[in-house]
């Protein structure tokens, strides 16, 4: 279920719940508005929209990292904006899974290390060596890459290990940022059949954010950001 | 796992964190160096003379009395009468007496006048007693006994012929050749000026300067008791009873009959070390600024590194890490690279020291210790923590603010 809608659903099934958001950047006086937007639990949603549309703020707001100027964002009831700094950053750890463009793995750790680090922050209690292999068997990874550093993986381990690193704190919400830009059809096609079933085995919601409109088929729901959000002026600087 | 990501992450970008770590480990080893050698000195300075209460010569300064009684170094200003050596022995607070008798000397080395008094009674370092590696005190007229650093550099050993010189430089025009002396015995090393001095009776003083017929005369006539100094240098004391010391020493100095002056050694050494102090302090300044201009090179190391790690410090942020986190990695990094720098500076001069040990001793006669570990060492090291951490807070806070401002990208 995603709704712009007034109505207000049973909040315990909302993944994701907005309300009356604005933000704006320091060095903008542009606005960036979203009225209302509930995402039900478990629901799929491709977030698509030309460049400067909002969808980086769109994801910064979700992930916590930025915080809106006024109104509020709830994540599976959590209001996340009136966390302090320290708790929004606990909170991401533990309930949000970020798959970045590049996959943006810290180059010098291992494979193993990088999926660590994910559950260090969280500081998670669970079996990390357990899921992490349980993990390598669904995404079709030997055991002999866990060592290796990840700048000896080949660009579709690469993206394999980004998802790895992203449910290793088996998260409620997935924000994937365009991560397909780089692969051709096979691999991107390769790349969107795993993660969904991550996604399925995780119960995870999923935030998909590209522009590429070829990804839409992979979704029951395909909402443009700008009927969500919008910039109450030009939009200028970093969106 | 910070302790592993810092790791990393400075094995990451090795070739500028080694080139880092040469900096700081070139000026912490100079700052160790120089802390050890001022320790080593003034310990040094401090062994050269142990358990003497007073030292009593002609009044000519405290320092000047010290410096050449003690260190053999410049030259007496005037000279006590022998009496007065006597005078000093018939206090009932006297336990001892060595009298000095300065002015010759033997291809550089001073030549020192004394009685078996001296082998018997003085003491350097913690209360060390003089002890001989070959031979023994002086029994003829012309017995001599030599330091342990005279014995090497002059190639001498028991029973070898030397002539001494009046006067104290190098080289003298005036050798007594009529009154060769022999070897007696060799002193084990003291690390004192004792290692440099060599040593002949109160008679054979008077001896040599004497005309050489009539030392000959003398000699031939067996009227040794003639050869009684009139004239000594000075006179190391020690006392029974160490709550005499002042007493005496006011006695001393308005003795009527000589002019004496009277000083304490402990008192004159500090005095003495107070004068170095100005050298000293400026040697750690030097070395300071070292170690100050290589912790500005950590500090650009890791500023520099900050626009290439943006993007790493996005991915810590959206994991979970906080700006605090950040911040906290940036200086466990900084003080990783110093201690790795302390270690690697402690052993390089360590073992420096265990190598070249012998080598100074050898040529400069400086007796150095290998062990580098003192309190004062270890307090260097706190400072050079405390002040890596001072350098790391620009990168650091420079990380936070990147942290703040991360944002994913689309």
């Amino acid at each position: 279920m995603t709704t712009v809608s007034q109505e207000t659903p049973n909040a315990e099934s909302l993944a994701v719940a907005m309300r009356n958001v604005s933000f704006s950047y320091p060095s903008s006086k542009s606005l960036f508005s979203c009225n209302q937007w509930d995402l039900a639990k478990g629901e799929r949603i491709f977030l698509h929209g030309a460049s400067g549309s909002g969808k980086s703020t769109m994801l910064n707001l979700l992930a916590g990292i930025s915080k809106p100027t006024a109104g509020e964002i709830k994540i599976n009831g959590t209001h996340i904006n009136g966390l302090s700094q320290s708790k929004r950053d606990r909170f991401r750890a533990q309930h949000i899974g970020v798959v970045f463009q590049q996959f943006n793995l810290v180059p010098y750790l291992s494979v193993l290390q990088n999926v660590q680090l994910a559950a260090y922050f969280a500081k998670s209690s669970i079996d990390v060596m357990g899921k992490i292999k349980e993990m390598l068997a669904l995404l079709k990874l030997s055991e002999a890459v866990i060592d290796k550093p990840v700048s000896d993986l080949s660009v579709g381990q690469r993206q394999r290990v980004a998802i790895m690193r992203a449910f290793i704190n088996t998260p409620d919400l997935l924000l994937v940022d365009e991560p397909t830009s780089s692969l051709d059809a096979n691999a991107r096609d390769g790349f969107m059949r795993m993660l969904m079933a991550m996604c399925d085995r995780n119960n995870a919601t999923l935030i998909f954010v590209s522009h590429d409109e070829a990804l839409r088929e992979h979704f029951s729901l395909h909402v443009p950001v700008s009927s969500l959000c919008s910039w109450s002026s030009n939009v200028e600087g970093k969106v | 796992m910070k302790r592993i990501l810092a790791w990393k992450s400075l094995v990451s970008r090795k070739k500028t964190v080694i080139l880092t770590c040469l900096s700081l480990i070139v000026s912490i080893s100079v700052l160790m160096t120089v802390e050890h050698l001022r320790a080593q000195a003034k310990d040094s300075f401090n062994r050269t003379i142990s358990g003497t209460d007073l030292i009593v010569g002609a009044p000519s300064g405290e320092l000047n009395l010290l410096l050449y009684t003690v260190f053999r170094m410049g030259s007496p200003t005037n000279n006590i009468q022998f009496d007065s050596l006597d005078m000093l022995n018939k206090q009932k607070s006297v336990s001892w007496t060595i009298p000095l008798s300065l002015g010759d000397s033997h291809k550089g080395y001073r030549v020192l006048g004394t009685n078996q008094d001296y082998f018997e009674h003085f003491k350097y370092g913690d209360k060390r007693s003089l002890s001989f590696s070959e031979g023994e005190h002086f029994d003829d007229l012309f017995d001599v006994v030599i330091g342990a650093e005279v014995a090497k550099a002059l190639n001498y050993s028991l029973g070898d012929k030397l002539v001494i010189a009046h006067g104290i430089g190098s080289t003298s025009f005036q050798n007594h050749d009529n009154a060769p002396f022999t070897v007696a015995g060799i002193l084990q090393p003291t690390g004192t000026p004792v290692d440099k001095t060599v040593h002949v009776s109160l008679e054979a003083i008077e001896a040599i300067h004497l005309a050489p017929a009539q030392l000959t005369r003398l000699i031939e006539q067996g009227r040794m008791d003639l050869l009684k100094p009139k004239n000594i240098t000075g006179v190391l004391v020690g006392l029974e009873n160490k709550f005499a010391t002042f007493s005496l020493q006011r006695m001393i100095n308005n003795y009527p009959d000589d002019r004496l002056m009277a000083v304490l050694p402990g008192v004159a050494m500090t005095q003495m070390w107070s004068l170095m102090e100005s050298v000293e302090n400026l040697l750690m300044v030097i070395s300071l600024l070292v170690l100050l201009a290589s912790l500005f090179g950590l500090m650009t190391m890791l500023l520099a590194s900050m626009n290439e790690r943006s993007v790493e410090i996005a991915v810590l942020r959206t994991l979970g890490a906080s700006p605090l986190t950040v911040l906290l990695l940036i200086v466990y990094e900084a003080l990783l690279i110093t201690a790795l720098s302390v270690v690697a500076a402690y052993a390089l001069v360590s073992l420096a020291l265990v190598s070249l040990s012998d080598w100074l001793a050898q040529q400069y006669g400086l007796f150095l210790s290998s062990n580098l570990y003192s309190m004062n060492v270890l307090i260097l090291v706190g400072f050079i923590f405390i002040a890596a951490l001072v350098a790391a807070i620009v990168p650091a806070i420079e990380a936070y603010r990147k942290a703040l401002q991360v944002q994913l990208s689309a």
